[in-house]
């Protein structure tokens, strides 16, 4: 026989004493095939979920100048072959994606349309076909979204490959400490060393080839039905989610090269079992650390917990990596929850900030300038709108020269009406006795500068305008983002000359902000005029604005979206970690059978040996979560730092619930405490 | 009678902190084809050093050993003590060391699996072996089940299924009761002139070693004597005082 036949034949056989190990290391087998099917089915999970919601965005990256998607969906039904093609001959192939439950129409240079009157269009169009149409309309800043998409999936995946990792190296650890002597016989009667690499090399490819593959084979199963229930909740996706079963397969190929590449780096590679360990009896390997007295030790905690890590010492360096996962579960549902939290204050503060208490603001900047005119004629624009409240600002600078001696440079422009009852601050009580142009608000920092009070008279100069005026400080507004120099002072919008001539050498307004209180569909219609505007006023430069609930709901709608999938994962790890940490725990007190009976002969009470296994099984949940809630704390204050500030919201409910399972899993170990504490009966 | 196996003058040193400490200090011993050789000696005297370097699981640090009348410089230095240990050497230990989740067929097809052998060869062989340790009819059934001497007895058989030329038996009957332990030495006699293997027995226990042709006796890293076929009431009084000096072992 050839070498190559014979080697070929020696693989088979090898092979089958890895299937051998694994079958009858059932327990180990079964968690590690756990572990590792719920890694696939959490990859392959996040990211058709990622992917589905990507693609709703992606399609307007491809497709530049549009600011509009509109849905059409039908509830609880599906689009004909007959609808889809009626759609198709409105909108054309290329303007619309085109599913069975849900059709996206790409609006290509509709900017200066409103989205009220896309929904228009489009309800009268399809409209002649069906009435039950859903039409929805939606603009989004697709970029943001899908950058923040990825760092989530990104990390959610390092996340699932980190601890499916450990949880494997641990896996293999438990194998390795069950087979070394089985190895040590092997190379006695002549297994070289690569013979016993290859058994564990065969057992991690046959565990994880199943595992991956029974979870690739869920996921195309229930994982549309599943996903969408999921989807349903943290609306990922505004369509239905659905499997590609091209990137199930790659993903499951990349988590199971990934493991083989875990076991083949950490294990294999180090495993050197030499013949001579088949005559050792006991490997454990306990030091006298000298210094620390055993004595004191036992006084400090107690007998019995001294007695307890005593017993658990020899297997405790196998199963300190579950503790390690239970606490890396604990410590990014802590950060993370915080993290988010953070996050979610943050944008609502800059909202809430920037809009300065109104419903709604507007920011226009301009490439050159804005001219008092167009200044004026979008304050009337605003006036003019069913909006209940609108402020207008903008602010003009005297290009170098001074506007008020030792004083601000610069000044916005508002309606003085609107802005004293529309601001907070201190308001000088006769302010109505004093016509509004002549009225002048500071800010709070131009106070601090300038020693201004209220009542008192200041004399402002520009080339914008009229003339030289004394003007009343009425108001003292509570603004601490404004720099006091450039635009600390506010005057009625009356008062701005619109001489063209003067804008040759001193140019306009840099940006206007308009602040507006108001329903939201009237809000939504002033943005749409407003934007009707800036395309048709080609200085504008940047146009943004928002109405603040909706922006602060859909940073609530994203920041749910990112905790969604961040508790979708971190759940199922810690059920596998659990089921890990429960087998760890359940063999370290058989593994100490023999002496539980020796303390029992030697009179021990059977609940002092219950005890001492209780303290064995909390010592490692209890470590698990005490460092996970330190670990997490400490990267929550390491991603924050100075904006710690900002109210935390710890996800206390996930933690006690991570706690109530392990819990409840320890109740599960109880029949074997009752052996161990009645070995005698 | 053709010499197996004999070791010249060998040395065996280990750490021991500063000093090192002497295992062997020159021990040359030889084994005939067909022999029985019982090692015997206290704690400490370096019987499992010696049946270590036998085995081809250490390397002497001085000294020579002949392999079938041929010089092996590296007898117990990988690679090729995995040649070795695979080709000319099978063990039986006293706690049997069996595969707890292979079956007895398995246990026993092992070292032909790991030599490559034929499936053909292998049914054969260990059929053959199962035959001669009597437990064909328990073939399949795991060694779990079995008693101390069905589970030794499918360790012999795993030890000869590759015909090597020497049995390297270390306490061979230490697990188990004395009825049980003479019909493992019966066992091993009629192997022994079935196949023609040469046996090397570390025991303490003078019963066992009754059975060698030869008996060396291990003190101090030496060779302290030598009793060949000559065991009688009287070295055997000598030997259990020796015994007795060691009521540990």
């Amino acid at each position: 026989m050839n070498d190559g036949r014979k080697r070929e034949k020696t693989m088979k056989q090898l092979f089958k004493i890895a299937l051998i190990f694994l079958r009858s290391s059932k327990v180990i087998t079964i968690t590690a095939f756990i572990g590792i099917f719920c890694a696939t089915i959490l990859c392959a999970g996040i990211t058709e979920l990622s992917s589905n919601a990507k693609e709703s965005y992606i399609n307007y990256v491809k497709k530049n100048h549009v600011d509009y998607d509109i849905s059409v969906s039908k509830e609880g039904s599906l689009f004909s072959e007959d609808e889809l093609e009626y759609i198709r001959n409105i909108y054309g192939v290329d303007n619309a994606e085109l599913n069975d439950n849900v059709i996206i129409i790409w609006c290509k240079d509709v900017k200066i349309d409103s989205k009220k009157h896309i929904r228009d269009v489009v309800a009268d169009e399809l409209g002649q076909y069906d009435s039950s149409y859903e039409i929805n309309v939606e603009s989004k800043n697709i970029r943001g979204y899908e950058n923040r998409l990825r760092v989530i999936y990104t990390f959610l995946l390092i996340v699932i490959l980190f601890v499916s990792g450990l949880f494997v190296i641990s896996i293999f650890n438990e194998y390795m400490s069950k087979y070394e002597k089985d190895m040590a016989v092997l190379r006695t009667f002549g297994g070289n060393i690569k013979q016993v690499n290859m058994i564990f090399h065969f057992m991690a490819l046959v565990l994880s080839l199943a595992a991956c593959v029974a979870g690739m084979l869920v996921c195309f199963a229930f994982g549309k039905l599943i996903l969408n229930a999921i989807n349903a909740y943290f609306k990922f996706s505004p369509r239905q989610i659905t499997i590609d079963v091209k990137s199930v397969i790659i993903i499951t190929i990349f988590i199971y090269l990934i493991f083989n590449l875990v076991v083949m780096l950490f294990f294999v590679r180090r495993q050197n079992v030499l013949p001579i360990q088949v005559f050792e009896v006991n490997k454990t390997k306990i030091k006298n650390k000298k210094g620390i007295s055993r004595g004191l030790i036992r006084k400090i905690v107690g007998t019995d917990v001294y007695l307890s890590y005593k017993l658990m010492y020899k297997k405790t360096r196998h199963n300190i990596i579950y503790a390690i996962i239970i606490s890396l579960v604990v410590m990014f549902l802590y950060a993370g929850s915080g993290i988010l939290s953070v996050i979610r204050s943050n944008m609502t503060n800059m909202y809430n900030d920037t809009s300065k208490g109104f419903d709604a603001y507007g920011e226009i900047w301009a490439t050159d300038y804005l001219e008092p005119d167009s200044i004026s004629g979008l304050n009337s624009l605003i006036k003019e709108s069913s909006t209940q409240s609108c402020v207008l600002m903008a602010a003009f600078y005297d290009s170098g020269k001074t506007c008020v001696e030792n004083g601000p440079k610069g000044f916005y422009v508002t309606d003085m009406d609107d802005f004293m009852s529309g601001f907070e601050g201190e308001t000088y009580d006769a302010w109505r006795d004093i016509p509004k142009e002549k009225r002048v608000a500071v800010t709070k920092e131009t106070v601090k500068y300038t020693g201004y009070k209220l009542g008192d008279t200041i004399t402002i100069d520009s080339v914008w305008l009229k003339e030289a005026s004394e003007f009343t400080i009425v108001k003292v507004v509570n603004w601490n983002n404004e720099i006091w120099y450039k635009a600390g002072l506010l005057l009625d919008i009356g008062n701005l000359d619109y001489s063209k001539d003067k804008l040759i050498n001193n140019q306009g307004a840099e940006r206007a902000t308009i602040y507006m209180n108001g329903e939201h569909n009237n809000l939504s219609l002033v943005f749409d005029e407003i934007d009707r505007k800036y395309a048709l006023t080609k200085n504008w430069s940047e146009y943004t604005g928002f109405i603040r609930e909706q922006a602060i709901e859909e940073i609530d709608t994203e920041m749910m979206q990112a905790f969604g999938m961040i508790i979708m994962v971190l759940v199922v790890l810690a059920i596998v970690a659990g089921i890990g940490w429960f087998n760890g725990v359940k063999g370290i007190l058989l593994s100490r059978k023999q002496e539980y009976k020796v303390l029992r002969m030697l009179g021990t009470s059977p609940s002092r040996v219950g005890r001492m296994c209780w303290i064995q099984i909390w010592s490692f949940m209890i470590w698990g979560l005490v460092i996970g809630i330190l670990l997490g704390n400490i990267c929550l204050h390491m991603a924050l730092k100075e904006e710690i500030n900002y109210e935390v919201k710890i996800y206390w409910e996930g933690i006690a619930g991570i706690t109530l399972y392990l819990f409840g899993l320890t109740l599960l170990l109880i029949p074997t405490i009752k052996k161990l504490k009645n070995c005698f009966s | 009678m053709e010499e197996i196996i004999r070791l010249n003058n060998i040395h065996k040193f280990y750490e021991n902190g500063k000093e090192p400490l002497e295992a062997l200090k020159g021990v040359s011993l030889s084994l005939r084809r067909n022999e029985i050789l019982a090692i015997m000696g206290s704690s400490g005297s370096g019987k499992s050093t010696l049946l270590h370097i036998l085995g081809a699981m250490d390397n002497a640090d001085e000294g020579e050993i002949y392999l079938n009348g041929e010089l092996k410089k590296d007898y117990g230095i990988e690679p090729n003590a995995t040649c070795i240990r695979a080709e000319s050497i099978g063990f039986v230990f006293q706690d049997f060391n069996l595969i707890q989740d292979f079956t007895v067929w398995e246990n026993v097809s092992l070292p032909l699996i790991l030599a490559g052998k034929s499936a053909g060869e292998i049914n054969k062989r260990t059929e053959e072996m199962l035959n001669m340790v009597e437990l064909s009819d328990k073939k399949k059934n795991p060694v779990t089940r079995l008693s101390g001497g069905q589970r030794q007895r499918v360790a012999i058989a795993r030890a000869l299924v590759n015909r090597p030329g020497i049995l390297l038996a270390d306490e061979p009957t230490g697990s188990l009761d004395c009825n049980t332990a003479q019909g493992i030495m019966q066992l091993l006699l009629r192997l022994r002139e079935e196949n023609g293997q040469s046996i090397i027995i570390v025991t303490h226990d003078p019963v066992i070693a009754g059975y060698a042709d030869r008996i060396l006796f291990l003190q101090d890293g030496r060779i302290y004597d030598e009793y060949v076929n000559q065991l009688n009431d009287t070295n055997m009084a000598e030997i259990m005082a020796r015994i007795r000096l060691t009521p540990n072992e």
